[in-house]
């Protein structure tokens, strides 16, 4: 009986150990590779978010530019700036005898570049920064199930 | 012919296997081709943007394309400054072309333009 069972494990013994090393070295492989090109895969498209946000920074930039060379323009030739008020979301107020001209570009869903001019003897930029396009509002209630 | 049979099976459990890695080997370096690729077109676009950005903002600065020209030692050619510069190994040509109150920058990379912009000064 002992003799019969060493004879078929010396004759089945090896039988299954290369098929269980190629099994092995595959499993690793895949999960290297898969790894690897999803990686690249979220890496390459950061790259092309990261560049496409560039890109529409400064169109709006441009934008906003040739807004306020407008107006400046304008302003100097004497011109009314109301008259420019067709311009998109320009908005012109009075404070201290200086003309305050405010105005937004989109540039993208979420952000709009916010442009303050103060026009007096000459036009000054007091502010030109990227805000928020909509107000932020925490939430402050969490839908749970009740049961 | 116990023996014979069982070295048989191994024999055939070989080339088997080896039938199987061959193919998984064949797909896991296409897979890591691909990463390969997609990584070093990633670094690419990074590297294009950067170069865009530098000059765009020199420009920016002062309404001066000269200015963003010299910051990327680039020598006028034809119609627009040009400018060959190295990065991560590989050759970026940078074209910045004056336009009235605009600069447009264009970053090609073996031949594609790989990125543009347009700036404009006050």
């Amino acid at each position: 009986m002992s003799r019969a069972v060493k004879t078929k494990r010396v004759i089945f013994g090896p039988i299954g150990i290369a098929s269980l090393i190629v099994c092995f070295a595959v499993l690793c492989m895949t999960v290297l590779s898969v790894s690897a090109f999803v990686a690249a895969k979220d890496s390459l498209r950061d790259a092309e978010a990261v560049a496409a946000a560039r890109r529409d920074f400064y169109a709006a930039d441009l934008r906003a530019a040739e807004i306020a060379v407008q107006l400046r323009e304008a302003y100097y030739r004497g011109e009314s700036l109301t008259e420019l008020s067709e311009l998109p979301d320009v908005q012109l107020s009075q404070k201290d005898g200086e003309l305050l001209v405010a105005f937004g570009v989109p540039v993208d869903d979420m952000q709009v570049l916010s442009v303050l001019l103060s026009f007096d003897t000459e036009m000054e930029i007091l502010s030109w920064q990227v805000l928020p396009s909509s107000e932020w509002s925490p939430e402050d209630s969490i839908s749970v199930w009740h049961g | 012919m116990r023996k014979r049979s069982a070295a048989l099976m191994m024999l055939l459990e070989l080339a088997a296997m080896l039938l199987v890695f061959s193919l998984c080997s064949a797909v896991t370096i296409r897979l890591f081709s691909a990463a390969h690729t997609m990584t070093a077109r990633s670094l690419r676009i990074g590297a294009a943007a950067d170069l865009a950005q530098t000059a765009a903002e020199c420009y920016r600065w002062d309404g001066d394309a000269e200015h963003a020209a010299r910051e990327l030692a680039a020598v006028w050619d034809a119609d627009g400054y040009r400018a060959e510069l190295v990065r991560d190994g590989e050759m970026f040509t940078v074209y910045l072309y004056p336009q009235e109150g605009k600069l447009r920058i264009s970053v090609w990379v073996d031949g594609e333009n790989l990125y543009e912009i347009t700036v404009g000064a006050i």
